[in-house]
C-alpha cells in the first residue's frame, strides 16, 4: 500500500502536521518497496477548502492511506468515498522518520 | 372518567460522528478540592461543538453533516456549550460519552503505538494497526470506556 503521511516540512525530520488540509508536504511511502517520495501540498494555493485537490492528487499517486493529525469534515468525506483509510497520531511532536521505521518494521 | 395515554417519546435518530474525540475527559487543575461529579459530553455534543466552533460551519451546514435537522442540531450544540460552561463554571469534570451516535466508518484504537484509524472498506483489517503493525487493536468505542 501507498501511504501518504502530512508533514510541516520535506525532510525525515519534519514533524507530522497538526491538520491534513494545512500541511505543507507529503511524504509518500511505499509499505512494500520502501521507496520515499515528495509532494507539495497541491491544496496551499487554493482559497477555500482545500480538499478536492489534496485527494485528487493523491489518487493519482495511488495513494491508500494517509496518516496526520486531524482531519477536516470535508477531506473526510472525500477519503471515505474514495476508500482511503484515514490514521490520527495524537502526537503532533512525532518525526516523519519515526513513522516510516514503525511502518517498514518486520510485521509482528 | 378520563384515560389517559402514554405515549412512548419518538425513537432518536442516530447522529454522525466524523471522528471520535481523541481523549475522555477534561479534569480542572489548581486549586481544586472537591471537584464534584464529571459532566458527561456526548460525542455527537462534542461533534456540534466541533463543527461549528473549530470548522466554522453554519448550524445548517453542520446539520447536514451530521444527518439530523437545523432545529434538532441548534438542541444539540446549545446543550454543548451548556456543558462545557457548567464544567467551567463549577470547576467540574468534562467527560465524553458515546450518547446516541455512531461513526460513519468504524475507528480503531492502537493500544501500542495510540494511533486511531479507521477501516474505509474491503482489504482494510481492524485487528492489524497500520501503522505499527499491533495486534492491541480495539474498536473506539471501547477505548473510550473508563
Amino acid at each position: 500500500m501507498n501511504t501518504a503521511i502530512a508533514l510541516t516540512g520535506n525532510t525525515r525530520s519534519s514533524k507530522l502536521s497538526k491538520h491534513f488540509g494545512r500541511c505543507s508536504w507529503f511524504c509518500l511511502v511505499n509499505d512494500a518497496t520502501g521507496e520515499i517520495g515528495w509532494m507539495e501540498n497541491p491544496g496551499l494555493l487554493v482559497e477555500g477548502c482545500k480538499a478536492g485537490p489534496i485527494v485528487s492528487r493523491l489518487i493519482l499517486n495511488n495513494v491508500n492511506r494517509v496518516i496526520s493529525g486531524d482531519f477536516g469534515t470535508n477531506v473526510q468525506q472525500l477519503l471515505n468515498k474514495h476508500h482511503i483509510q484515514m490514521i490520527i497520531h495524537p502526537d503532533e511532536t512525532v518525526k516523519a522518520d519515526t513513522l516510516i521505521k514503525l511502518m517498514m518494521q518486520q510485521k509482528k | 372518567m378520563l384515560e389517559t395515554t402514554v405515549m412512548s417519546p419518538r425513537p432518536r435518530n442516530l447522529r454522525t460522528v466524523f471522528d471520535p474525540p481523541r481523549f475522555k475527559g477534561y479534569t480542572p487543575f489548581g486549586f481544586c478540592p472537591n471537584p464534584g461529579e464529571p459532566v458527561r459530553l456526548l460525542m455527537e455534543e462534542y461533534t456540534a461543538i466541533k463543527l461549528c466552533d473549530y470548522e466554522l460551519m453554519t448550524q445548517s451546514q453542520a446539520a447536514k453533516v451530521m444527518g439530523i435537522s437545523r432545529p434538532t442540531f441548534t438542541r444539540l450544540y446549545e446543550s454543548a456549550r451548556r456543558k462545557i460552561a457548567e464544567a467551567l463554571a463549577e470547576a467540574r469534570p468534562l467527560e465524553t460519552d458515546r450518547g446516541h451516535a455512531f461513526f460513519n466508518h468504524d475507528w480503531h484504537h492502537c493500544r501500542d503505538c495510540n494511533v486511531f484509524f479507521n477501516t474505509p472498506g474491503p482489504g482494510f483489517s481492524d485487528e492489524q494497526c497500520p501503522v505499527c503493525h499491533s495486534h492491541q487493536t480495539v474498536p473506539v468505542t471501547e477505548s473510550q470506556e473508563p
